[in-house]
């Protein structure tokens, strides 16, 4: 529990000093960066979104590492099977004259971090799996539950390039992501800082900045960011905009949205922005709180209708005009 | 916040904000009013050349003073209250934190008391610089404001400045409303003698009344059009009601014929009521006193004088003195003297609503000439106008209103210029005297008392006079126009103050007046106005209204004065 000004600033220094170790590993990349640290302090799942070479695993392995967690990676493909991700029974012969005996060996889904990479390219069924245990957050095998460790978080990557043999997420399970992280190109500069440290005798590496307590300290220090009514009022507003059958609903999501964000989209926008709150060192939520969350929050709770889709519409473009609507424009 | 607890001081810097958010509502609001009215002004102005909107610039003013008030008083409402003080501070500066700290006033945990303290500092940060974040209007929205609110007003002056034909059109509709509320004061009390029946009150004023109401509502042609029915139709009947009084005036000179009667007749003449009621009432004694054979001579007389008596008010006046004959003849006197003064007190009444006529004439004419009713045919505008459409009326109409309206005209140049007898129906007489009493204001002693006037006209250089038995009028005139043109006058004041004109010629008697009835007119050909009058005398032959004597002597009369002569 927040007792003091103090608590809030050595939370706030925690965080900053992991985006301060992560920086060390990964250039640029600040925006994916911070939402990532969001979305692992109000304990969700993201999906990253971006073409491949962009750092993606690197980025999640260094926040693994300067959050001391540990990490595992799955690398998504279409013969995975459910029991690769979440483990399986195995038989275990016990010494002379002792009976055999089944016992269950983890999968890689117990980890503190897990990195589900191209995730797209499993079988649905295998999706399923993982989706499962990201929402129950335990594991069940051969008739026992097993829970999964804690702080327990799935980053999935997705590669938006290719769609030859790829099984796009439905929507439903998309929903279960807390964010949607886009991870934009790098820019000249940090391209030539990238090159440098990379090809060179020094190899970077995160240094522990926090631990898994502070993590889930910090986690119940955002739960106790306070909302105004506005501000619900607003997050409402936000989410029940992306309907297009809605009567404020702006111009452009009447045309293109097929579906708007469900109720999960208002828990994840007050969430996320209560984490930002903290870790701007307030301990409220306010109106730039929810603009900023927005986007990585909703991009992936709308979908688009054929027009949209055909045109090349962004749901960004889409949630920019529902915050300009509600009056909430950054 | 706990019941009971003192006030967090954040809540407490909400209160100059909330000031200061009220006034600067205060402030807006009641500048939209202004202008909001100013606009509505201008609009009210400009109906006003448009519509006749009487009082156009008060009611402008009023407008303008409305819309101040009314944004004034829309700025009280809805209340600023702490939460929308707190709104409009989270929404510049204070990032939603006093909005939160007021939904958290119950908590009294560790985190709402930390974050009060958080929303107490931007409070007052917020409160110390409140001038920056709540500034009064001001850069291009306080200019904008200002130069339409300036646009505006300029465009409200000079509409005020500038003449507004409306306003003319408003007074001569007051006018109307004035002179037909002097009209039927005068016919109220003309009622009240029994001398009105409701037909000749509706027949003066019904069309007066339709003109005015559509007055200010008619397009101008229509409304011309509507006027000059108007004036159609109170011309007519001037003329009727002249054409009665000329006709009772000619029956009193009868009447005078016969010494028993010759009060009467002599009262009637004058159109004197009270001489009338005080020569009616010694007709009893004087019945009383004749010898039989001579009741016998005047039963006879009053036949006679019944058979030629006009047809006023259908066969009211020959029937009294058919009556009073028999009365007179059956002794019973007292009967015979109160039918024959009722009878010829009804009569009298005839003057008295011509009189009326003629004013009703004449203010149609005042309220026409402000109105621009100046179209007809005439030479010169304004009042010419009218006189010119009337008279142009008379050369095919059955009435001779185009007579009647330049005869009344006639009856006041006498008092305009000062040397036209005017008066005299022919009968008048004398040379001339000039002396229209009254002066100036005199037309209305002439044409109150004089009545006929006009038909003369001016035209007279001296006619007529020779043979007249004590001209009603003090004398035909030396028309100032001479043969080739006739002045009608444009006089048209007077208050009708007893006027006493003797007259040169012996017999001339008293001529009273009423106000004036004169209608304005202008210059018009002798030609055009003999030939008027000539039909006009003509159709007045032919009615056989009047006496065989009478008939002979207009005749003589026309002769005289035609053009060519």
């Amino acid at each position: 529990m927040i007792e003091s000004k103090a608590d809030i600033a050595e939370a706030v220094g925690r965080i900053h000093a992991v985006r301060r170790e992560i920086a060390k590993v990964i250039v640029g990349q600040d925006t994916v960066v911070e939402q990532l640290l969001w979305c692992l302090i109000a304990g969700g799942h993201a999906l990253l979104e971006g073409v491949p070479g962009l750092g993606k695993t690197m980025l999640i392995r260094t926040a693994a590492d300067a959050l001391d967690l540990t990490f595992s990676r799955i690398q998504f493909t279409p013969d995975l099977m459910p029991s690769d991700i979440t483990g399986t029974r195995i038989v275990e012969f016990g010494a002379a004259g002792q009976p055999a005996s089944f016992r269950f060996q983890p999968g890689p889904i117990f980890g503190n971090l897990v990195l589900a990479d191209e995730i797209n390219r499993a079988t649905p069924k295998t999706q399923s799996a993982l989706l499962e245990a990201m929402q129950e957050r335990t594991v069940t095998a051969g008739g026992e539950t097993h829970p999964l460790p804690r702080p327990f978080f799935v980053l999935a990557t997705q590669n938006p390039l290719e769609q030859e043999g790829t099984y796009p997420l439905p929507e439903a399970q998309l929903d279960r992501f807390l964010l949607k992280i886009d991870v934009a190109y790098p820019t000249r500069a940090e391209l030539k800082e990238i090159a440098s440290r990379t090809t060179s005798v020094h190899e970077a590496k995160a240094e522990k900045a926090a631990g898994a307590d502070d993590l889930h300290r910090i986690q119940r220090y955002a739960k106790e960011v306070l909302v105004s009514d506005d501000m619900l009022d607003l997050a409402v507003r936000i989410v029940m905009m992306t309907h297009a059958g809605e009567a404020d609903a702006p111009d452009a999501v009447r045309r293109h949205v097929r579906y708007g964000a469900g109720p999960r989209g208002v828990q994840a926008l007050v969430g996320i922005a209560k984490v930002r709150a903290l870790l701007d060192g307030r301990l409220h939520v306010s109106r730039a709180d929810l603009a900023a969350v927005a986007a990585p929050v909703l991009r992936h709770r709308i979908v688009l209708g054929y027009e949209a889709l055909a045109t090349g519409v962004k749901p960004d473009e889409l949630i920019a005009e529902v915050l300009a609507a509600a009056g909430a424009a950054p | 916040m706990p019941h009971g607890a003192q006030q967090p001081r954040f809540v407490k810097l909400l209160k100059p904000v909330k000031r200061r958010l009220a006034a600067i509502r205060l402030v807006r609001r009641a500048a939209a009013g202004l202008l909001a009215g100013s606009c509505a002004a201008l609009l009210s102005l400009a109906a006003a050349r448009v519509f006749p909107l009487a009082d156009a610039p008060l009611i402008a003013a009023a407008l303008v003073a409305a819309g101040l008030v009314a944004g004034a008083a829309a700025s009280l409402r809805p209340r600023i209250d702490n939460r929308a003080a707190a709104r409009v501070m989270d929404r510049d500066g204070t990032e939603d934190a006093i909005g939160t700290a007021l939904d958290m006033l119950h908590l009294d945990t560790p985190v709402a008391r930390l974050q009060r303290a958080d929303a107490e500092a931007a409070a007052a940060r917020y409160a110390a610089a409140l001038g920056e974040r709540l500034p009064w209007p001001r850069g291009r929205e306080r200019r904008r404001y200002l130069a339409g609110l300036a646009a505006v007003w300029v465009a409200a002056a000079i509409l005020l400045l500038l003449p507004n034909p409306m306003e003319e059109r408003l007074a001569a509709r007051e006018a109307l409303s004035d002179e037909i509320g002097r009209i039927e004061q005068a016919l109220d009390e003309l009622e009240k003698s029994g001398g009105l029946s409701e037909k000749e009150r509706d027949a003066l004023t019904e069309p007066l009344h339709r003109l005015r109401e559509q007055a200010l509502r008619m397009e101008p042609e229509a409304l011309r059009a509507e006027w000059e029915s108007a004036e159609r139709e109170i011309a007519r009947l001037a003329a009727e009601l002249r054409q009665e009084q000329q006709a009772l005036r000619a029956w009193a000179q009868e009447l005078r014929r016969t010494p028993e009667l010759s009060g009467l007749g002599q009262a009637l003449e004058r159109g004197d009521r009270r001489s009338l009621a005080e020569a009616a009432g010694e007709l009893g004694n004087l019945f009383a006193r004749l010898p039989p054979e001579q009741r016998e001579a005047l039963a006879e007389r009053l036949r006679e004088l019944a058979s030629a008596a006009p047809d006023m008010d259908g066969e009211a006046l020959r029937d009294a003195l058919e009556r009073a004959a028999n009365a007179l003849e059956s002794g019973e006197n007292e009967d015979a003297a109160g039918a024959i003064s009722q009878a010829l007190e009804e009569a009298l009444s005839a003057a008295d609503l011509q009189a009326l006529a003629e004013q009703a004439a004449a203010a149609l004419a005042t309220a026409g000439s402000r109105l621009g009713m100046s179209g007809g045919s005439g030479s010169g505008g304004g009042w010419n106008g009218l006189a010119d459409a009337g008279g142009g009326e008379a050369d095919g109409d059955a009435y001779p209103q185009g007579g009647g309206r330049t005869g009344s005209g006639g009856s006041s140049s006498g008092g305009a210029s000062g040397d036209g007898g005017s008066n005299g129906e022919g009968d008048g007489g004398g040379s001339g005297s000039g002396s229209v009493a009254g002066g100036e204001g005199g037309s209305g002693s002439v044409a109150g008392g004089g009545g006929g006037a006009g038909v003369g006209a001016g035209s007279g250089s001296g006619s007529g006079g020779e043979d007249g038995p004590g001209g009603i009028g003090p004398g035909a005139g030396l028309g100032s126009g001479g043969r080739t043109l006739v002045t009608t006058p444009r006089v048209h004041e007077g208050e009708g103050e007893i006027t006493t004109d003797g007259g040169p010629v012996p017999g001339g008697d008293i001529t009273e007046g009423g106000r004036s009835p004169v209608v304005d007119g202008g210059v018009r050909h002798y030609e055009e106005v003999f030939a008027s009058y000539e039909a006009d005398a003509r159709r007045a032959l032919a009615g056989g209204t009047l006496p065989p004597a009478l008939k002979e002597r207009v005749k003589n009369y026309f002769d005289e004065i035609q053009p060519n002569r």
